[in-house]
């Protein structure tokens, strides 16, 4: 199947499918990207590699968008507040999810640089997948709602330098210093500079927004600023999502969030199944799993030690008890960041974190559909 | 004096009364001719019906004649006009209520190039500016039923509850000794009858009790009638309106407290507005008096619930709620005064309404020169204020014993430079002092008599 000549039937069939098994899913209840990564998994093989590139290309789009979405309902003074409060529980993620996972697996006797790469893998919770299902669930303006998205920047802050310094281990079997300070520079570089850009540039474009927000050339200018920043983002080796994300908080400057949101919906929807399409395709299965047991160890691990990041963090960051509950049980799944990780170690390896990745990202939907049972239930139990 | 209240709703109504009390000839304007009815028929007043910045109108109420003129109305348009007239025509004291104050200048709030001269008023009043400051009061003073500074803020009035388990309770006042540097001035019975009371007098649980002192031994002086001590780590705010946000802000800017505070606002557009605004505080999006999903667990574990959303009927469900949760202290906005026994009923112990605190602020600007500050206590039965007093006033050098201080006046607190005085019958008035007097309404017709303080342009 040659995917220039029928672009039209590949493209208009793949929506279909989408179409398809996303309904089907609503109709069972399940999360809808689930059918998406499982559409992925199943169709992996029939795919050549143009077709997936062109694939990566759109879903690249459809998760900037997400991100740039999200950044508009995060202006700066917001963003400046919750970073105040989130630094803490983003330490204490990357000590119990980097530092726990890498210890197990180190005691499981892998070596430095695989349990490295394994606590790498096991650090961030997927943002697609997480934010993805605030918007399913409805739960987005909850107050953990914002608690996660908060720890979530922060990954995707932190995730760049671990990136490097973990592409550098693997490479060169070293890691400089200075290379590890110029990946905290840019980040320093891209904040600062999207912060002043925001305050002297964006805040006065309010008036132009409010002026023409209904005119067509409207969404033109949305989407520039969010590829634009997503392109300079990864042009500096940071996270494109951090570009995105931040080409919203700037946007948000304007106050019109709610309208700019509505015209870049419609083309995340579009554009998003198409991403968590490749997030299954991009997974490696095969025989052969080594260490079953540490598989299964540091699968547990990486449930319990979210629950403990989610539920002390979100205390600390002022979430009531049951806010913080749901927080915790909201935090599993682990995606897109881990598949990048995992594509440093070598065959053997990416099939054992393959399938741990699979794996805690259908039992972190699960759990995080269930938060607020368990929420109820604990509360519950508390008060008696 | 000559004064034109311009607007007869609660703030004017409580204005005209109070300035009535105090003998002065007073002419109300109000557009509303039911309004006009019901204010001349309870006041015994000259009640005129008409727009307040209609020139023909003010004349009506001989505007030239006047020394101050207040405008109170619901617009902040009418009142701004009114005032801009009122000086032009060479009224000396103009006072204004604003609600949007960054459309005028003040004092309190930015005047975005404006001056006040300007716009021709004087005083510009922003109730919800006001509120929240007495709000964030009742903040830092958790035990408090009120709390008002004086001297900035070396001695303040405190009114506390007595406990039922008060070692003190049932006991005559001249047996206690009280945290030394304070003083009782009055009493508020459970059943509503108010004292000034003597050394025979004694507490009962229940009772509202009136203290003045020195700001650092407050706290102590509450625990010794209150008897407890409330921590506050958690406020929620239920209403993002200009109170909620003004609140928010000032407690923001507390940078010796830790409080976690949380605003609960129904509308999108404002919760976006305030995460904008706000720096430090977690803004939520909900219906504070949505039982489901997240409001119940966070004003559950709330410390301080502030139901300040504008209605009061909400107001009233969300701090019953909140009683029912078991949050510690629950401070409610009651605009209505009328309410108050429907308050009563349903154990909301603590209200706070806008009206009486623009009417006390605008009462201390129809008093005199000298007045620093002046609150009306919550119950309307006396007033606290501040005036130093001038050199040339008749008590200046005798003893308090020897002043004939008439009953129903009270000096509470004198402050003379830096040091805090609680006075007795023996202490000396000096000139230049900052007397803080206790009195009721009977009593502060008498108040220049004794301190020979000059009204306005008098």
């Amino acid at each position: 199947m040659d995917f220039g000549e029928h672009l039209f039937l590949v493209g208009g069939a793949m929506l279909f499918l989408f179409f398809l098994a996303n309904f089907i899913f609503q109709r069972f209840k399940l999360p809808s990207l689930l059918a998406y990564v499982f559409l992925g998994m199943a169709l992996a093989g029939l795919l050549t590699g143009s077709e997936l590139d062109i694939i990566d290309q759109i879903s690249r789009i459809g998760i900037v968008l997400l991100f740039f979405l999200l950044g508009l309902h995060f202006p700066l003074n917001r963003l400046v507040n919750i970073s105040r409060r989130v630094w803490k529980v983003g330490v204490m993620d990357i000590g119990f999810n980097f530092g726990g996972s890498f210890l197990i697996a180190y005691l499981f006797g892998f070596d430095l640089m695989a349990a490295l790469i394994i606590g790498g893998v096991a650090y961030a919770t997927s943002s697609s997948i997480t934010v993805k299902m605030l918007e399913e669930s409805g739960r987005l303006k909850t107050p953990e709602g914002e608690f996660k998205l908060a720890l979530l920047i922060f990954e995707d802050l932190a995730a760049p330098v671990m990136v490097s310094f973990l592409v550098g281990l693997s490479t060169q079997g070293a890691i400089s210093a200075g290379a590890v300070g110029v990946i905290f520079l840019k980040v320093l570089l891209v904040t600062v500079f999207s912060i002043l850009l925001a305050y002297q540039g964006f805040r006065r474009l309010d008036v132009f927004v409010t002026r023409y927000i209904n005119r067509d050339f409207m969404p033109l200018l949305a989407m520039a600023v969010a590829l634009i920043f997503a392109g300079i983002a990864e042009a500096m080796d940071l996270s494109k999502l951090l570009g995105a994300f931040l080409a919203g908080v700037m946007l948000s400057e304007t106050g019109m969030s709610k309208d700019l949101s509505k015209l870049i919906v419609p083309l995340k929807d579009i554009s998003l199944p198409f991403f968590f399409f490749w997030f299954g395709t991009s997974i490696t299965f095969g025989t052969g799993v080594i260490s079953p047991i540490a598989l299964v160890v540091l699968i547990f691990w990486a449930i319990v030690a979210k629950l403990i990041v989610g539920f002390w963090g979100g205390r600390l960051y002022g979430l009531s008890f049951k806010g913080a509950v749901r927080a915790a049980f909201s935090l599993t799944p682990r995606g897109e960041f881990s598949v990048v990780i995992a594509a440093l170690a070598d065959a053997v390896l990416r099939v054992f974190l393959g399938i741990y990745i699979v794996v805690t990202a259908i039992i972190g939907v699960y759990l995080f559909r269930k938060a607020p049972f368990f929420a109820d239930h604990l509360a519950r139990y508390k008060k008696k | 004096m000559h004064i034109v209240i311009i607007g007869g709703g609660d703030v004017g109504y409580e204005l005209a009364k109070n300035l009535k009390h105090k003998n002065q000839s007073i002419v109300v304007v109000d557009k509303n001719p039911a309004t006009v009815q019901t204010l001349g028929d309870r006041l015994d007043l000259p009640v005129i019906n008409g727009n307040g910045a209609n020139l023909d109108v003010l004349q009506k109420a001989r505007i030239k004649s006047a020394q101050m003129l207040i405008g109170v109305t619901e617009s902040d348009e009418v009142n701004i006009i009114a005032c801009m007239i009122a000086k032009t025509l060479g009224v000396q004291y103009t006072v204004a209520r604003v609600r949007r104050p960054e459309s005028a200048g003040s004092i309190d709030v930015d005047t975005r190039g404006l001056t006040q001269i300007q716009l021709g008023i004087d005083l510009i009043i922003s109730p919800e500016k006001t509120m929240a400051r007495e709000i964030a009061k009742r903040i830092y003073f958790p035990d408090a039923l009120e709390v008002e500074y004086y001297a900035e803020g070396k001695a303040m009035h405190m009114a506390v509850h007595v406990a039922e388990n008060a070692k003190i309770a049932n006991k005559p006042l001249h047996e206690l000794t009280l945290p030394k540097g304070c003083i009782i001035v009055g009493i508020k019975r459970a059943d509503g009858d108010f004292l000034l009371p003597g050394g025979s007098d004694s507490f009962s649980p229940g009772d509202k009790v009136y203290l003045i002192g020195k700001t650092e031994i407050m706290t102590e002086a509450s625990w010794y009638l209150h008897r407890t001590k409330t921590r506050i780590n958690r406020v929620v705010i239920l209403g993002g309106g200009d109170i909620g946000s003004s609140l928010a802000t000032l407690l923001e800017s507390e940078a010796k407290q830790s409080w976690l505070v949380k605003i609960i606002e129904k509308d999108e557009q404002r919760v976006d507005e305030l995460n904008r605004v706000l720096s430090r505080t977690i803004v939520l999006q909900g219906d504070g008096t949505d039982l489901s999903y997240f409001n119940e667990e966070e004003i559950s574990e709330a410390d301080v619930l502030v139901a300040v959303t504008g209605d009061d009927r909400t107001n009233m469900v969300a701090s019953v709620m909140a009683r029912k949760l078991g949050v510690q202290k629950v401070i409610t906005e009651v605009t209505r005064i009328g309410y108050a026994p429907v308050y009563d009923a349903l154990e909301i112990a603590e209200t706070i309404n806008p009206h009486l605190i623009t009417a006390s602020k605008i009462l201390k600007y129809t008093r005199w020169e000298d007045v620093l500050s002046l609150s009306l206590l919550q119950d309307e039965v006396a007033e606290t204020m501040e005036l130093v007093l001038p050199d040339t006033a008749e008590v200046v050098g005798k003893k308090i014993s020897e002043a004939g201080f008439p009953r129903g006046l009270l000096v509470g607190t004198i402050v003379r430079g830096q040091k805090v005085i609680i006075p007795d019958g023996d202490t000396r008035l000096m000139a230049d002092d900052h007397l803080i007097i206790f009195s009721m309404p009977k009593a502060c017709s008498k108040l220049d008599r004794y301190f020979a303080c000059k009204l306005p342009n008098h």
